[in-house]
C-alpha cells in the first residue's frame, strides 16, 4: 500500500496524487524522464497558433510517449484566455486535438498577478459543462466563488497557492484551510504557486487531494531529481493526512514522562 | 480572374487571397497541415474538423490554426 489511495474525478480513476505541467523543460528527454519520475496521474498540455513550417522540437511527443508509459492522462489548458468565449472556443479546439473532454479552466483577469476572472471563469464553467466537459477550473481561494463554480457542475476546484510561476508556496493557508473545512466533499487540489516540496506536502496535510505544479520541476537545478522530490512529498503530505497530525498545543508538554525523578528544584 | 472572384483571408496574421469557394478545409491542405494536427477557428469561433469542408470563407475572415503544445 503506497498511502496516497486512488481517487477519482469524474469516474475516472487516478492512482497519484501529483499533477505535473509539461512547459518549460530544457529538452524532451529532460521532461520524459521528469514525468517518469513523478509518475503524476495528469499532465497538462496547452495549445498554440500553429504556423507553417513550425515545429515544437519534439515536446510533444514527449510528453505522449511519458504519459502513456506512465498511465497519465493528458488535462489540457486554456491558457492565455482573458474571456469566457475565448476560452470556451480554445476548450472546444482541445477536446478536439487531444481527444478528451477534461479541460483546465484558465480565464485570467490580472496581467500582472494572473488572478483568474472570477465571473469570466464561472461563465464559462457553465458553458462547457453544458457542453459536456469534464471543467477543472484555476481559481482563487474565495469560498463563496469556489461554490459557484461547484453549483456550475466543476468536479474539482483548482484554487492558487500564489500567482503561477512565481514559487512562494501557500501564501494564505487559513483561506485554503477554510475552503478544505467548508467544502468537505469538494475534490481540491492546489494549482500554481508552489515551489518547493515542502509546499506540496503542506497542502496534503491540509487535506487537499492533489497538488499541481510544474515551474518548480521544470526549473529546478536537475528537474528528475525535483520530480522524484515532489512525489515522495506528495506520498509524506497524504500519508500524514490520514495518519492525522496531532493538536497544536500553546505551551510545552515534555515528552519523556520524568514526572517525579527530575533532581533540581523546579521551575514555575 | 477579377476581384470579385476571389476573397482575402487573414491567415495566421498574414492577409491571403484565394478563389470564392474555398472551403477551410481546402486552406487547411494548401498550408501543409495533416488535417488531424491542427484545430480551427474562423472570426474566434472554432469551427469543428468535420465541418471544415463545407465551410467556404468568406471576404474579410481571420483564420487561425491551433496546435498542441506544452503547458503548465
Amino acid at each position: 500500500m503506497d498511502g496516497q489511495n486512488t481517487w477519482r474525478v469524474a469516474g475516472v480513476e487516478l492512482a497519484s496524487r501529483f499533477l505535473l505541467g509539461s512547459a518549460g523543460y530544457p529538452s524532451p528527454r529532460v521532461l520524459m524522464e521528469s514525468i517518469h519520475a513523478a509518475r503524476p496521474a495528469v499532465v497538462t498540455v496547452g495549445l498554440k497558433r500553429a504556423f507553417a513550417g513550425g515545429a515544437d522540437n519534439g515536446f510533444v511527443d514527449a510528453i505522449h510517449q511519458a504519459a502513456l508509459a506512465v498511465g497519465a492522462r493528458l488535462l489540457p489548458n486554456t491558457a492565455g484566455c482573458r474571456t469566457a468565449r475565448e476560452a470556451v472556443q480554445l476548450a472546444h479546439m482541445a477536446r478536439e486535438l487531444y481527444g478528451t473532454d477534461w479541460i483546465k479552466l484558465e480565464v485570467v483577469g490580472d496581467d500582472y498577478t494572473l488572478q483568474p476572472d472570477p465571473s469570466e471563469l464561472l461563465d464559462a464553467a457553465r458553458t462547457l459543462v453544458a457542453d459536456g466537459f469534464v471543467v477543472w477550473p484555476y481559481c482563487t481561494d474565495d469560498l463563496v466563488g469556489c461554490r459557484r463554480l461547484l453549483d456550475a457542475g466543476c468536479p474539482v476546484l483548482m484554487p492558487w497557492g500564489a500567482p503561477i510561476g512565481s514559487g512562494q508556496g501557500l501564501l494564505n493557508p487559513w483561506a485554503l484551510r477554510t475552503l478544505r473545512e467548508r467544502l468537505p466533499d469538494a475534490t481540491l487540489i492546489v494549482d500554481a504557486g508552489i515551489g518547493a516540496p515542502s509546499h506540496a506536502a503542506l497542502a496534503l496535510e491540509m487535506g487537499y487531494d492533489a497538488v499541481l505544479l510544474n515551474s518548480a520541476v521544470a526549473h529546478a537545478g536537475d528537474p528528475v531529481a525535483m520530480a522524484e522530490a515532489f512525489r515522495l512529498a506528495v506520498l509524506a503530505g497524504r500519508v500524514a493526512w490520514k495518519a492525522g497530525a496531532m493538536a497544536r498545543q500553546d505551551f510545552a508538554v515534555p515528552s519523556t514522562p520524568t514526572g517525579n525523578y527530575a533532581l533540581g528544584p523546579r521551575i514555575s | 480572374m477579377d476581384e470579385t472572384s476571389q476573397v482575402a483571408i487573414e491567415l495566421n496574421g498574414e492577409i491571403r487571397t484565394f478563389p470564392l469557394g474555398t472551403t477551410l478545409a481546402t486552406v487547411v491542405a494548401e498550408r501543409g497541415y495533416d488535417p488531424i494536427s491542427v484545430a480551427t477557428a474562423i472570426n474566434g469561433s472554432f469551427v469543428a474538423r468535420h465541418m471544415r469542408q463545407a465551410c467556404m470563407l468568406g471576404q474579410g475572415d481571420v483564420v487561425v490554426f491551433f496546435a498542441p503544445m506544452v503547458g503548465g
